[in-house]
């Protein structure tokens, strides 16, 4: 039982986190916006986090970060669930064993990621919107001028603020790391507690 | 592969199955909306706080821009001229808000038989992809999926999903908006329908324009009683341009005076009883 303790509180500290990260992305970022985009708050944390998880717990974490997305925010339920779950798991995937020896991995993965993040998102939405309409052209104004106007300028925000959220992370997994010191009067502890 | 991995493949495979099902059904139409708007409702409640506070931010820094302007100013003119120059300010935002109250009161005639209700703006698009936003008003306010939403400048859209104490309106904007309405110089019909916001460029588009009536730029298109969703004479926009599609129909852009990104507020008309308007 005394295992799970630790997981629950991750878990539990990451809904607030999308928690949070939703309500300044909605309630702020509308005017804070470059090229008509703004930063997918909620996003970037998942998949900076995702550089630091195993696989299922990075898909799981996408996955309902998504879902929660989808309720409060979106349009169709499922549509980010399904984004976020397939991009956590590929960027755990692609980051996670490696950024156990090399720490800056994780920034490495995250302008592929959030590249290919765009250009799926931007499929999935004109797909459904065809769908719904019952036909029509996937793109109105064409794939380049799509690709110059709206996919470039919200990967590169967004990756600007991955590359942020990603410092903060290195930072708080620094302060967080356990100190010798304290892990031996931890043992020394359950040694008399034994005894 | 080990056991273990195949087990995450299998419980991921699974998930992503889930959510496209998900996808599915709620793209069809089926009733997701009222699960996500019950589930939703708590959130949207903390977020109409949040974005409160976004607000008076916005405020604040507008003001202090304003204030700096002011301070230039003064370095540069005398104090009369500022004086003057102050009460010219105020008479414009008298005459602004007179104009606004002018037209509000015009559109409480055409909208016999709806109350009419202010709301605030709770959240809008997250990511941009759909023209809706969230207002304070839900289902015990009386608002339906169907209710119309305005500004004093026009149509704005239609409510598309209803919390207890918030709902989710749809712009004229957005592509799946469609609409019959009214050239206001000669009532002949049209179909006003949005556009793909895929690079940002959300606009709206009428269609459906008869063989022998006449379209101009500058006439103004206004609701159609068609159907009885929309009160009749509400102002959708105005002709920018005509042109002819490669099939030969002719279409026209319109632009609208609501400003769609920056809505804070609007005015909802809630439909009143049968009992209640007969009186």
């Amino acid at each position: 039982m005394k295992g799970w303790r630790p997981a629950i509180i991750k878990a539990a500290l990451t809904a607030v986190c999308v928690v949070v990260l939703g309500l300044i992305q909605a309630g702020f970022f509308d005017r804070l916006k470059v090229l008509n985009c703004k930063p997918e708050l909620v996003l970037c944390f998942v998949i900076v986090l995702s550089t630091r998880l195993e696989g299922l717990r990075a898909g799981l974490t996408g996955f309902f970060a998504g879902l929660y997305l989808d309720i409060v925010y979106g349009r169709y339920i499922g549509v980010y669930a399904v984004l976020y779950l397939v991009f956590c798991a590929v960027t755990s995937v692609a980051a996670f064993r490696a950024s156990e020896k090399h720490k800056w991995v994780g920034a490495a993965v995250l302008p592929p990621v959030f590249l290919l993040y765009e250009i799926a998102e931007s499929l999935l939405v004109r797909i459904i919107a065809v769908y719904v309409a019952g036909g029509g052209p996937l793109y109105h104004y064409g794939y380049g001028r799509h690709f110059a106007v709206r996919i470039l300028p919200g990967a590169a925000y967004n990756l600007a603020a991955g590359l942020a959220m990603f410092l903060v992370l290195l930072l708080v997994r620094r302060i967080m790391r356990p100190r010798p010191g304290i892990r031996y009067r931890k043992e020394r502890n359950v040694v008399i507690d034994h005894a | 592969m080990t056991k273990r991995r195949k087990i995450v493949f299998f419980i991921l495979i699974v998930l992503t199955v889930l959510g496209v099902a998900l996808i599915v059904i709620s793209a069809s139409g089926t009733k997701l909306d009222g699960i996500a708007g019950f589930l939703g409702s708590p959130v949207r409640r903390l977020q109409k706080a949040v974005t409160g506070i976004g607000d008076d931010i916005g405020k604040n820094t507008s003001v202090k821009r304003d204030y700096k302007g002011v301070l230039e100013e003064i370095e540069r003119l005398t104090a009369e001229n500022e004086r003057l120059k102050q009460l010219e300010r105020e008479y414009g935002a008298l005459s602004e808000e007179n104009e606004e109250l002018r037209r509000l009161l015009g559109m409480e005639e055409r909208a016999e038989g709806y109350d009419i209700r202010r709301a605030s703006v709770i959240t809008k698009d997250l990511t941009d992809w759909y023209n809706e936003f969230t207002i304070d008003l839900g289902s015990a306010d009386g608002v339906v999926n169907g209710t119309v939403v305005v500004t004093s400048y026009g149509l704005v859209g239609l409510v598309c999903g209803t919390g207890k104490h918030d709902s989710k309106v749809r712009c004229i904007i957005d592509e799946r908006s469609s609409l019959m309405c009214r050239i206001e110089r000669n009532s002949e019909l049209l179909r006003v329908t949005g556009t793909s916001n895929e690079n940002f460029t959300a606009g709206i588009v009428a269609d459906r324009i008869a063989k022998n009536a006449a379209v101009y730029v500058g006439d103004r298109i206004v609701t159609a009683d068609s159907g009885g969703v929309y009160p009749p004479g509400i102002v959708v926009g105005t002709v920018v341009s005509v042109g002819v599609d490669a099939e030969g129909n002719r279409y026209a852009e319109l632009s609208s005076d609501v400003r769609f990104t920056a809505l804070t507020s609007v005015t909802v008309l809630i439909p009143k009883a049968p009992a209640e308007s007969e009186q």
